[in-house]
């Protein structure tokens, strides 16, 4: 299931009359709306979106009846058992990290940040970015866990060589598995016109 | 070979006497030349205090003590001049007690010109930062406030602590040891009375070169520093530079070629007090 449905059916499942129209959907080969909402007693316009949130989501079916020349819709239920499955890996995967994944990077010129260093001293605890202008002009703190604050402490300077995430990675001696969260800094500090981008 | 960075017209080595001067002459015209004399030689006990031994303390350079001798011994020369008479027609009295203290204050302060020429009292930032850029191109706005990773060496935490005091005692750069790392900070003349007196001297936000005690360099330099130079210099570069010449000096101080470090900085041609 995509996160987005996901979402959909968590909401309208966890509404406190959604067993009550499955067990109506259970017993009826089929039911309108009006039906099911006369039959629990709810208003017809809950019933209507909850029906037709399942049937998107493809738990019912819906199909089209004619009375009295005025069309409406008869839902049937059409699963017996819904399997919820969330694949976070590819749900959760950087829209970015493509075009990221072979850009150069370098702090860019005049960037107007500033960064502070952790205790150790070879890494960054935090960096602040001044955002806006004038008098609207407010900062952004941004704590960095350390495999962030190793990786911007490593970042090719504003007239240094482009470097890509990889050779940073390998640069700054971080694991390999820290890369998203790494990826994930990048693309907000790219936002931010803290790092600028050599597509290649 | 054209220099980096801009000269140097910083007068805060003369504040200490011509404000002793103006102290003798006010005191003396106000209440006559025996409280001036005496003024000035609790000045110069105060001077000898502040920048001998206090400076001694705080580099462990043993030729700020011949400074703090020479200025006790001007000091006692003070306590123990006989002037009579006025400003117009002062009369000199010379006692054993004077001829002593002229004596050492002689004694001392040929020993100081000497020392002074030999720029053993001289705080060496600025030839640091000139080596530093000395094949470093312009870069205009490529400055950037972060420190830069500039190399490895493979030294112990004790040989690392030991160059850093090797460095303080020659005024080259001023260790800051913390737990993992020691920090040497370049103290240009001029700058010397921040890191002396200042007791909540900030020395992260100077310009600073790190070693830690696994091996790992970098450095930072300050805005102030960085626009102390003539031109922007491409900053990357500059940084590396930096810590390439600390990493030089590492090596020629644990090869035993400790001569060598101020060789390379005696051959920027740099002022006696700049």
């Amino acid at each position: 299931m995509k996160f987005i449905e996901a979402a959909r059916f968590g909401n309208y499942i966890s509404k406190n009359y959604a067993k009550d129209i499955f067990r109506l959907l259970n017993n009826y080969r089929d039911i309108s709306a009006s039906e099911a909402a006369s039959r629990l007693g709810m208003h017809i316009q809950t019933v209507q979106e909850f029906l037709e949130t399942m049937s998107d989501l493809e738990i019912l079916e819906k199909k089209e009846a004619v009375e009295h020349k005025r069309p409406y819709y008869r839902y049937t239920l059409i699963k017996k058992e819904i399997h919820f499955t969330l694949n976070l890996v590819d749900e959760l995967q950087n829209p970015e990290e493509d075009t990221l994944q072979n850009a150069r990077i370098r702090e860019k010129k005049n960037a107007g940040v500033r960064f502070s260093l952790a205790r150790g001293g070879q890494h960054f605890s935090t960096v602040v970015i001044w955002i806006g202008k004038g008098r609207e002009r407010e900062e952004k703190k941004i704590n960095l866990t350390t495999a962030q604050g190793k990786f911007l402490y490593n970042l090719p300077f504003p007239d240094g060589e482009h470097l890509t995430l990889e050779e940073i990675r390998i640069k700054a001696g971080i694991e390999k598995e820290h890369l998203p969260e790494i990826k994930d800094l990048t693309e907000e500090l790219i936002q931010y016109k803290v790092i600028e981008v050599l597509k290649g | 070979m054209t220099r980096k960075l801009k000269p140097d017209r910083g007068i805060q080595g003369l504040i200490p006497a011509i404000a002793s001067l103006l102290i003798f002459f006010f005191i003396a015209i106000v209440f006559g030349l025996h409280p001036a004399a005496i003024a000035m030689g609790i000045l110069m006990l105060l001077y000898s205090a502040l920048f001998g031994f206090w400076s001694f303390y705080k580099t462990r350079n043993f030729y700020f003590l011949i400074s703090a001798f020479y200025l006790l011994a001007f000091g006692l020369i003070f306590f123990f001049i006989d002037i009579k008479g006025n400003l117009r027609s002062p009369v000199l009295i010379v006692s054993d007690e004077l001829k002593l203290s002229l004596l050492f204050c002689y004694f001392f302060m040929f020993w100081l010109i000497y020392i002074g020429y030999r720029k053993k009292l001289k705080y060496r930032g600025r030839e640091v930062m000139e080596l530093a850029a000395r094949d470093v191109e312009e870069g205009p706005e490529s400055y950037t406030e972060r420190p830069r990773p500039a190399g490895v060496v493979d030294y112990s935490k004790y040989d690392i602590i030991d160059f850093a005091n090797h460095l303080k005692s020659n005024l080259v750069c001023m260790p800051f040891e913390e737990k993992n790392r020691v920090l040497l900070v370049p103290v240009k003349m001029g700058d010397e009375f921040d890191f002396l007196y200042n007791p909540n001297y900030d020395y992260l936000s100077k310009t600073w070169i790190s070693f830690n005690f696994d091996g790992q360099v970098s450095v930072h330099i300050s805005r102030k520093d960085y626009l102390d130079y003539k031109e922007d210099l491409a900053f990357d570069h500059l940084c590396e530079s930096l810590g390439r010449l600390l990493i030089t000096f590492a090596d020629f101080y644990i090869r035993g070629d400790k001569v060598r470090i101020i060789d390379r900085l005696n051959s920027v041609k740099v002022g006696l007090f700049s």
